[in-house]
């Protein structure tokens, strides 16, 4: 109590997760909500959207995730466990049932030849020192060429990369979220690389032949 | 592949995202220095997995994450509100069933100090006609604690009674066959 009562805004940033959450329970404390948010949304919303490669639904299984995280707070939430591994937990099983409730793979072409949606990635990307227009726009190419590869692994695969790109989650931790062995979820990862490894090959023997009837 | 270590699919990934022990990592590493086909693949996924890491962390549109604080906030504070609500119910609940036990407590208690009070004599008949006198370990009859006055008084009486026909010894000296008796009880007699 007395700590909660000396916290201020500024030292909110030195706090652990464990206690912003505590406050926010106990006080509803929204500089401590926001903290946590500030902390942690870019890498839930980077891996929604990175599995589902639609903003809008990417936007409402962000809401509802975080419905779910109040609601659930003071019932599920072990003050002992990790807090964005159970944020985690939650925006994973969200996003599958999505995925299984639409039964269909997402469409990369549509996605990827989308300029709207790819410009709107892109203009709302962390900010990094590119040097100067053609660097941005190689660099930019490249990125949307890798999301386009990373969407187009089977829902596993990617699960396990961007669980592991975006959360440098255990490969113990994976696969007790995705309910398989370890080896099961090394496995994937390893066909994940093989398979992205395939993609860029085909991509850039695709671009040497341009290159040549030019 | 040398003989020491085991190499299969899983160490690959295991060694690139560093999930191996130190030892482990040093016996991986020199069974890559002895087997190139174990380094070409491995060189070859950490060129791929190097890609994967550049891609890009997304900011949540700024709308929707204003949408979400709120909505989480207002929703705590809800939660909060109707968890106050339920103890200070429940509190007055628990004061309201406290005085009623107190009142049933204190009025079993009158009524009760009453009836001793008014008519002792009932009492009495009451548990004379359980209670019966009783012997402790000692071998003495009890009678006071546990009847009444007059049931006490009279087995008092009678136990009185009974020490008058007990005669008196007067010849303390002159051996009798009775103490005799009691005296071979305990061991073998040898007439």
């Amino acid at each position: 109590m007395e700590l909660l009562k000396r916290t201020t805004k500024a030292s909110y940033k030195d706090l652990r997760d464990r206690d912003l959450v505590r406050y926010f329970r106990k006080k509803a404390d929204e500089a401590a909500f926001n903290e946590l948010m500030n902390r942690h949304q870019a890498k839930i919303y980077s891996y929604i959207y990175s599995m589902i490669n639609n903003p809008e639904t990417a936007n409402d299984i962000f809401q509802e995730v975080f419905t779910k995280v109040v609601t659930k707070m003071d019932d599920t939430y072990n003050e002992q466990g990790k807090w964005i591994a159970w944020v985690m937990r939650i925006a994973h099983n969200a996003t599958i049932d999505h995925i299984r409730k639409q039964k269909r793979y997402i469409d990369v072409n549509s996605w990827y030849d989308d300029d709207d949606s790819r410009s709107d990635y892109f203009d709302r990307m962390t900010d990094e020192s590119w040097v100067d227009a053609d660097e941005q726009l190689v660099e930019g190419e490249t990125k949307s060429s890798l999301m386009a590869h990373i969407a187009k692994l089977p829902e596993e695969q990617r699960t396990v990369v961007l669980l592991r790109h975006y959360y440098e989650m255990p490969f113990k931790e994976i696969a007790e979220l995705t309910n398989v062995s370890i080896n099961t979820a090394l496995g994937r990862m390893r066909y994940a690389l093989i398979n992205l490894r395939k993609h860029f090959e085909e991509e850039r023997q695709h671009e040497f032949k341009h290159a040549n009837k030019r | 592949m040398s003989l020491n270590m085991q190499i299969n699919d899983e160490d690959c990934i295991r060694y690139l995202m560093r999930e191996m022990d130190p030892s482990e990592e040093i016996e991986f590493e020199r069974e890559m220095m002895s087997n190139e086909n174990l380094l070409i693949e491995v060189e070859s996924l950490r060129s791929t997995y190097n890609k994967v890491k550049k891609l890009p962390l997304k900011q949540t549109p700024a709308e929707i994450l204003n949408k979400v604080k709120e909505q989480a906030l207002s929703d705590q504070q809800k939660r909060l509100r109707s968890s106050f609500k339920l103890i200070g119910w429940f509190g007055k609940t628990v004061a309201v069933a406290a005085t009623i036990l107190l009142l049933i407590s204190v009025s079993v208690y009158f009524i009760d100090f009453g009836t001793l009070t008014s008519s002792p004599a009932q009492t009495t008949v009451i548990s004379a006609g359980t209670v019966q006198p009783w012997v402790d370990r000692n071998e003495i009859i009890n009678i006071s604690d546990r009847t009444d006055a007059v049931q006490a008084q009279r087995i008092g009486a009678e136990y009185e009674k009974s020490y008058e026909k007990l005669i008196p010894v007067n010849k303390v000296d002159e051996p009798s066959n009775q103490r005799q008796g009691v005296l071979l009880t305990s061991s073998p007699v040898n007439n």
